[in-house]
C-alpha cells in the first residue's frame, strides 16, 4: 500500500515538474535571438528571400503568429488604433513621406501625436533618430508601412470588427483610410471568402459558399444563355461527376467544361433543393473555371467605386463570420491562456502528438525522434551493459585487493580514463585505428557498410559490431571509469563493516564473504547510477555521433538547435524530462527492493 | 619487474582483442567495403533541407535533385551563355520576347514511385499538365517556393499584376508562357527550373487528390507537408533508392531514361560531418568526390603519397561568388563615398588572402562572377595604402578633434565618433580573423571597430531591419546575375530584397533597369561593365575576394571538368577509367 501511494504521489508530482521543465525550456527558446523561419535565408545575390506571404504561411502553420504566453488580443481596444493602421496602409509611400515632418513636429493631443505614439510602440529601429533625419524619410515611410503590416499580422482576427467598422460609413472616413482598412483586413485574415467546400463537405459550409457565389452572380448583368443541347450535356456530365468513384476521377471529369457553362452550375449551387453532393460539385466547377471572383484587396491608388465594391465583400465576410469574430466572454477568457504558442505546445506534448517539425519537409517530429532513438538506443544499451559488466567486477576486484599493485594500477588507469574527454578519446581512436596513420582496423564513420542491406543477418550483425565498436568504447570509457571507482568505494565501505568482520571471524570463506554478504549491500549505492541509464540511452552523445557520423539522438538535438527546429527540440526536452523522472522513480523502487530497511511509508508507519 | 610484465601482458591482451574485433569486422565487411567500379560515392557535410525542388533552396538539396529532376532546358557548362534542350525539345519566342512557346519532348516518362501506403504509381508520360502544375505550385502564395521571386513583381500595387507570367496549355506537349513585361532573364527563368510530376504531388499519402484547385490554400497545406518531400520522382537519369537523413542518399540508374544513361550503376551521397574523416576517406579511396572545406587540411595533404601516386587528385577551382564588407549607407560615417574608399584602402586584402585563406582566393572589385563576361577585368583593386586612407578621411572632414584616438565629425550639430559595429557570422574562425585584421588596420587610420559575432538567424533579422553598421558576408552568384534586386535604389526600402545597405545611385538605377529589357549580349556586357565601374567608384561594399573551392576525387574518375558556373561539376559526364 505504502509503495503504491508513494508511486502515485511521485507520478502526480511529475506533472508540475514536467510543466516547469517545459515552461523554462520554452522561455529559453523564446529568448534565443533571431527568427526561426528567417534562418532559412537565401545567399544568392539577386534572388529574393521567401516572400512575406510564404513566410506568414510557415509562421501560421507552426503557430508562431500567436502571443507567447498570454493572449490579450481579444481584450484590446482596436477602435483607437484601427484608423491609424488604415491611415498608413491606404496611402502610397510618398504621401507617408510627406507627412513625416508634421509627424515629427506634432504637438501633444493632436491626431499626429497619437499616430506618432502608435508608431513609436512598434519598435522601429532607431525610430526617433530616423524621424528627425530628413534625408532618409522615404526609407522610413516604407519601414512604417512594413511594421504596420506586421502589427496586423500579430493582431490577427481580433482587430477585424474595428477595421470593418471603418468601412461601414463611407462619409465618416476618407477614401485612403477605407483603402487602408481593406488592406489591413487582408493582413488580419487570409482567404476570407469561401468559394468551395472543404475536402469533407459539411452542410454548415453551404451558407458561406452560396453567399459568395450569389453575390458574384448578382453582379453579372447579362449572363450568356446556354444552348438547350449543351444543358443536356451538362446535366449528363454533372450526374456522372456526382457518381465519380474517386477525387482523381472527379479531377479528370472536370476538364470537360468551359467558363461559359457557369450559369448552369450557379443554378445548381443556388438551388435550395440541391443535395450537398450536387452543391459541392457545382462549387468545385465554378471555383475552377471562374476562380476567386470577389476581390478582397485594393491597390493604394484604388478609386471610390472599387473600394465600395470590395467593402461589400468584406461586409459579407463579416456577416458570415460575426459569431466567430466576436466570441462570448467565457471564450475570450479561456483564450488568454489557451490561444498561445505555449498552450499549443503544451497540448501537443501532453497528447504526444508532436506535430510537424520546422524543417522544410515538415516531417513529423515523432518520426524523426523514432529514427534517431533506433540508432542511439542500441549503442547506448551495449555501452551501458559493458559499463556494468566490466566496471562492477573491476571495482570489487580493486576493493578486495586494496593497496596491492593491482589496485593501484587499475585505479591509475581508471583515473586516466576518467580524465580523458570523450571527444579526445574519439579523435585518438580515429587517428590510431581508422585513419591509417597507424592502423586501418575500423571504419571511420557510420554504422553500416555500403550495401549492408544485402548481407545475411549474421554478416550484418558483425558489420554493425565492427562499425559500432569504437563509438561504444568511446561512449563507455568515462562512465566505466566512474562506475568502477564508485563500485570500489562502495565495496570498501561495506567490507569494513562490523557484520563482514563478524562473518570473517566466524570463519566464513573469503569468497562467500565478498559475493554473498558484501556484494548485495555494495550494489545498493550503484542503483542510484541506474537513474542515468535510460536518459543516456535516449540522449545519445553529440560529439561521438558527429565524429563517427552516426545519425542518432545527439546529432538530432544539435541539428535541431542549429536549424531552430523548436517543435523537435521541445519534444526532445519533454521526452527527456519524462524519462529522467521515470528513471529516478525506478531507481527509488529498486533501492527499496534491494534494501528491505528502506520503506515507502512515512515515519509513523515505519515505526 | 613481475608487475611490469603483468601490466604489459594486460595491455597486449587489450590491443590483441581490439585487433581481433577489427580484423573480424574487416573480414566480414571486406566484400561490402571495397570499391565498386559501378558505384559513384560523393560526400556531403550538411543535410538537405528537403527533396522537394519547389521549396528547397540549399546547395545540398540542389545537388541531390539535379540527377533526378530535370528542367525544360540545361545550361551548356562549356559555354554558359547557351541553353540546351532538355525536357523541352525546342522553344521559340515572339519579336518582343514576351511570349514563349515551349514544345515538350515526347516519350519522356516519370519514374515509378510508391505511395507511403505501398501502392505503386506506375510510370507516366510527362505532359504539359506537369509543367502547368509546376508553375501553379510556384505561384501559389501559400507555398514557400524558392523561385517565386523570378515571377513576382515586388512593386506591383495591383494584385492582378503581382505575377509576371501566365501559362496557357495549348496541347499535351505545347504551352505558351506570356510575360507581362520584357525581361532579359525570362528565358532562363522559365526554362531552368525543375519540373515536378502532377500525379505524385497532387495526391496525399493514400493516393487521394489533395485539392482540385492547385492555387488554393487547401492544396498548399497538403503540398507543404507532402510525403514526396522526402523522396524524389523525376524524369532524370537516376532514381531514388533510399534517403536516410544525416546518413546517405542512394540513387540508382534509371533504366528507362530518355537520354544518355548515367555512367555508373549507382550514385551514393554519403553524409560525413567530420572533416578529418572526410579527407581520410578520400585518401583511402572510400569516396570518389568530396569538397574539402578546411583549406589547411587540403594544403597539408597536397603531397600525400596517394596524391603523389595519382590515386587521389586534389584540386582547387573557382566557385562563383564573393565575400564583401557591406556598409549601411544610412549611417552618417558610411554615407560619404570618400570614407568608404578610405576604409577599403585600409584593408589589406592580399594579406588576408595569404594569411587567412592560404592564397586560395582571388581579389575582386565588383559584384559579378569574376569568370563571367559581366565582370570588367580592366578594373584594378584599390591599393592598400593607410596614408592615402588617412588623407581621404581628412578630406571628408573626419579628424580626431578630441584627441581620443578616434576620428570624429560634427553631424547635424552633434559630434559623431568614427566607431563602427562590424557584424560577422558566429562559428566562423575565418570571418573572425578577417574582422580582426580589418579592426587592427582601421584603428591605425582612426576608425574604431567593435566586432559582433552573431548566429545566422539574428544576422538575417538585423539585415532585414537594416540594423547594422557594417557586415561581413558573402554572395553566391548566378552566371547571369540580375543586379536589380541588390543595387536598384527603389529596393532599399523594401523588406525582402538584397539591397539591405540602402545603396542609391540614379545612374546605376537607370542602367540596371535598362539591362532588364536588353537582349543583345554585347549591349548587356557593356551595361554590366558600366554598372561594375559605377559601383566600384561608390564602394558601397568593400569587395574582398572570391574564395577558391578545394576538392579531391578518386584517380579512377575520368572526364572530371570543373566549370565556372555553379554547381561547377556535372556528374553525368564522369566515368571510371577502364581497369580502375
Amino acid at each position: 500500500m505504502g509503495m503504491t501511494m508513494y508511486i502515485i504521489r511521485r507520478l502526480l508530482l511529475m506533472i508540475p515538474t514536467i510543466f516547469g521543465v517545459t515552461l523554462i525550456s520554452f522561455l529559453i527558446m523564446q529568448l534565443a535571438p533571431g527568427d526561426p523561419l528567417l534562418s532559412q535565408h537565401s545567399s544568392s545575390q539577386g534572388e529574393r528571400e521567401t516572400s512575406r506571404d510564404a513566410y506568414l504561411v510557415q509562421k501560421r502553420a507552426l503557430g508562431l503568429d500567436k502571443p507567447v504566453l498570454l493572449n490579450f488580443n481579444a481584450w484590446r481596444d482596436y477602435h483607437r488604433t484601427a484608423p491609424i493602421v488604415a491611415h498608413y496602409l491606404g496611402r502610397p509611400v510618398d504621401e507617408i513621406t510627406a507627412e513625416l515632418p508634421a509627424l515629427a513636429a506634432a504637438a501633444p493631443g493632436t491626431v499626429e501625436a497619437e499616430r506618432r505614439e502608435f508608431l513609436a510602440a512598434l519598435k522601429i529601429p532607431d525610430w526617433h533618430k530616423r524621424l528627425e533625419d530628413t534625408e532618409h524619410q522615404p526609407a522610413l515611410a516604407q519601414t512604417i508601412a512594413d511594421f504596420v503590416q506586421v502589427w496586423c499580422e500579430d493582431a490577427g482576427t481580433s482587430a477585424v470588427p474595428a477595421m470593418v467598422s471603418l468601412l461601414d460609413d463611407p462619409q465618416a472616413h476618407d477614401l485612403a483610410t477605407r483603402r487602408g482598412a481593406i488592406r489591413a483586413l487582408n493582413h488580419l485574415v487570409s482567404e476570407p471568402l469561401v468559394y468551395s467546400y472543404s475536402r469533407e463537405p459539411k452542410e454548415a459550409e453551404t451558407a458561406a459558399v452560396t453567399a459568395s457565389w450569389r453575390l458574384w452572380w448578382s453582379r453579372q448583368m447579362q449572363p450568356e444563355q446556354i444552348a438547350p443541347e449543351r444543358i443536356a450535356e451538362l446535366r449528363q456530365a454533372f450526374a456522372e461527376l456526382i457518381e465519380a468513384p474517386s477525387r482523381m476521377a472527379l479531377m479528370e471529369g472536370l476538364e470537360q467544361f468551359t467558363r461559359g457553362d457557369a450559369p448552369y452550375f450557379i443554378e445548381r449551387l443556388l438551388d435550395d433543393s440541391a443535395s450537398l453532393a450536387e452543391q459541392n460539385i457545382a462549387a468545385i466547377v465554378l471555383r475552377l473555371y471562374i476562380g476567386k471572383p470577389l476581390a478582397t484587396d485594393v491597390a493604394v491608388t484604388a478609386d471610390e467605386a472599387t473600394v465600395a465594391e470590395v467593402t461589400e465583400h468584406w461586409q459579407l465576410y463579416y456577416r458570415l463570420a460575426h459569431d466567430r469574430l466576436t466570441p462570448p466572454l467565457a471564450t475570450r477568457l479561456w483564450n488568454i491562456v489557451a490561444d498561445t504558442q505555449y498552450a499549443n505546445m503544451v497540448w501537443r506534448l501532453a497528447t504526444f502528438n508532436f506535430g510537424p517539425s520546422a524543417l522544410k519537409t515538415r516531417e513529423p517530429v515523432s518520426e524523426r525522434i523514432g529514427r534517431a532513438v533506433a540508432v542511439s538506443a542500441p549503442l547506448m544499451l551495449i555501452s551501458e551493459a559493458l559499463i556494468y559488466l566490466i566496471a562492477v567486477p573491476l571495482g570489487i576486484f580493486c576493493a578486495v585487493r586494496r593497496g596491492q599493485w593491482w589496485d593501484r594500477f587499475i585505479s591509475f588507469v581508471l583515473f586516466m580514463l576518467y580524465s580523458v574527454p570523450t571527444f579526445v578519446a574519439a579523435m585518438i581512436f580515429l587517428l590510431i585505428f581508422c585513419y591509417g596513420t597507424y592502423w586501418t582496423l575500423f571504419p571511420m564513420s557510420g554504422l553500416h557498410s555500403e550495401g549492408a542491406d544485402e548481407l545475411s543477418w549474421g554478416e550484418w550483425l558483425l558489420d554493425y559490431a565492427w562499425h559500432a565498436f569504437l563509438p561504444v568504447v568511446c561512449l563507455s570509457l568515462f562512465s566505466l571509469a566512474s562506475t568502477a571507482m564508485y563500485a570500489r568505494a562502495s565495496m570498501l565501505e561495506v567490507v569494513s563493516a562490523d557484520y563482514i568482520r563478524t562473518a570473517r571471524a566466524k570463519g566464513v570463506p573469503e569468497r562467500r564473504v565478498i559475493w554473498h554478504h558484501a556484494l548485495r549491500n555494495a550494489l545498493i549505492p550503484l542503483i542510484t547510477l541506474f537513474a542515468d541509464f535510460l536518459p543516456a540511452m535516449l540522449g545519445g552523445s553529440v560529439l561521438v555521433e558527429v565524429l563517427f557520423g552516426i545519425p542518432g539522438m545527439g546529432r538530432l538535438s544539435s541539428t535541431s538547435i542549429e536549424q531552430k527546429d523548436y517543435p523537435t527540440l521541445m519534444a526532445l526536452v519533454y521526452i527527456d524530462a519524462i524519462v529522467v523522472l521515470v528513471s529516478l522513480l525506478i531507481s527509488d523502487i529498486l533501492y527499496c527492493v534491494a534494501d528491505p530497511r528502506i520503506t515507502f511509508g512515512n515515519a509513523t508507519e515505519a515505526e | 619487474m613481475r608487475q611490469l610484465l603483468a601490466m604489459t601482458r594486460i595491455w597486449l591482451v587489450v590491443i590483441e582483442l581490439t585487433w581481433l574485433v577489427g580484423l573480424a569486422g574487416c573480414g566480414a565487411s571486406q566484400a561490402s567495403n571495397t570499391v565498386r567500379p559501378d558505384v559513384l560515392r560523393i560526400a556531403y557535410t550538411e543535410e538537405a533541407e528537403s527533396l522537394n525542388p519547389i521549396t528547397s533552396g540549399d546547395l545540398t538539396s540542389g545537388l541531390f535533385q539535379d540527377c533526378v529532376y530535370e528542367s525544360l532546358a540545361l545550361r551548356n557548362m562549356h559555354d554558359p551563355d547557351e541553353l540546351l534542350p532538355c525536357l523541352a525539345e525546342k522553344w521559340e519566342f515572339d519579336e518582343e520576347r514576351l511570349e514563349y512557346t515551349i514544345h515538350l519532348r515526347r516519350g519522356v516518362m516519370w519514374q515509378a514511385i510508391k505511395l507511403p501506403n505501398g501502392v505503386e504509381l506506375p510510370p507516366r508520360e510527362l505532359t504539359m499538365r506537369d509543367v502547368k502544375f509546376t508553375f501553379d505550385c510556384i505561384l501559389n502564395p501559400h507555398i514557400p517556393a524558392s523561385r517565386r521571386g523570378d515571377f513576382e513583381d515586388l512593386q506591383a500595387t495591383d494584385a492582378s499584376q503581382r505575377y509576371k507570367i501566365k501559362l496557357d496549355v495549348i496541347d499535351s506537349h505545347t504551352c505558351k508562357i506570356r510575360w507581362n513585361q520584357r525581361y532579359f532573364l525570362a528565358e532562363e527563368s522559365i526554362l531552368m527550373g525543375p519540373i515536378i510530376p502532377r500525379h505524385v504531388f497532387s495526391v496525399d499519402a493514400d493516393g487521394e487528390l489533395i485539392s482540385l484547385d492547385f492555387s488554393s490554400k487547401e492544396f498548399a497545406d497538403g503540398f507543404n507537408v507532402h510525403w514526396a518531400n522526402r523522396t524524389m520522382c523525376g524524369t532524370g537519369p537516376l532514381r531514388v533508392e533510399h534517403w536516410r537523413r544525416n546518413e546517405r542518399l542512394s540513387l540508382a540508374r534509371n533504366a528507362d531514361y530518355w537520354g544518355e544513361p548515367f555512367h555508373f550503376k549507382r550514385l551514393v551521397f554519403v553524409c560525413e560531418p567530420n572533416s578529418f574523416s572526410l579527407l581520410q576517406k578520400l585518401l583511402h579511396q572510400e569516396l570518389d568526390w568530396a569538397d574539402i572545406d578546411q583549406k589547411d587540411l587540403y594544403l597539408q595533404n597536397r603531397h600525400h603519397p596517394e596524391v603523389e601516386a595519382g590515386r587521389v587528385v586534389l584540386k582547387e577551382y573557382n566557385y562563383p561568388g564573393y565575400r564583401y564588407l557591406g556598409y549601411n549607407l544610412r549611417r552618417p560615417l558610411l554615407h560619404d563615398k570618400l570614407v568608404r574608399r578610405a576604409l577599403t584602402q585600409a584593408i589589406p586584402v592580399e594579406q588576408i588572402i595569404q594569411v587567412v585563406f592560404n592564397g586560395l582566393a582571388t581579389q575582386v572589385t565588383g559584384p559579378f562572377a569574376n569568370q563571367s563576361k559581366a565582370y570588367d577585368q580592366s578594373i584594378e583593386p584599390l591599393p592598400f595604402d593607410l596614408a592615402a586612407a588617412r588623407k581621404l578621411l581628412d578630406q571628408a572632414g573626419w579628424v580626431d578633434s578630441n584627441h581620443n584616438g578616434t576620428r570624429d565629425k560634427i553631424v547635424d550639430g552633434g559630434r559623431v565618433e568614427a566607431v563602427l559595429n562590424l557584424t560577422i557570422e558566429a562559428n566562423s574562425s575565418q570571418y573572425l580573423s578577417v574582422a580582426q585584421i580589418i579592426q587592427t588596420n582601421w584603428r591605425q587610420i582612426g576608425v574604431r571597430v567593435d566586432i559582433t559575432p552573431v548566429q545566422q538567424a539574428l544576422m538575417t533579422q538585423r539585415m532585414r531591419a537594416k540594423d547594422f553598421d557594417a557586415v561581413l558576408l558573402g554572395w553566391s552568384l548566378a552566371w547571369h546575375a540580375d543586379p536589380y534586386n541588390t543595387w536598384y535604389s527603389g529596393n532599399a526600402a523594401l523588406p525582402d530584397t538584397s539591397n539591405t545597405i540602402g545603396y542609391s545611385n540614379p545612374e546605376v538605377d537607370k542602367l540596371v533597369t535598362e539591362l532588364r529589357v536588353t537582349f543583345d549580349k554585347k549591349k548587356q556586357r557593356e551595361i554590366y561593365h558600366r554598372v561594375h565601374r559605377l559601383i566600384y567608384d561608390d564602394q558601397p561594399y568593400t569587395f574582398l575576394f572570391s574564395e577558391k573551392q578545394t576538392c579531391g576525387y578518386h584517380g579512377r574518375l575520368q572526364d572530371v571538368h570543373l566549370y565556372a558556373v555553379a554547381p561547377c561539376v556535372d556528374y553525368r559526364e564522369w566515368s571510371a577509367r577502364p581497369g580502375r
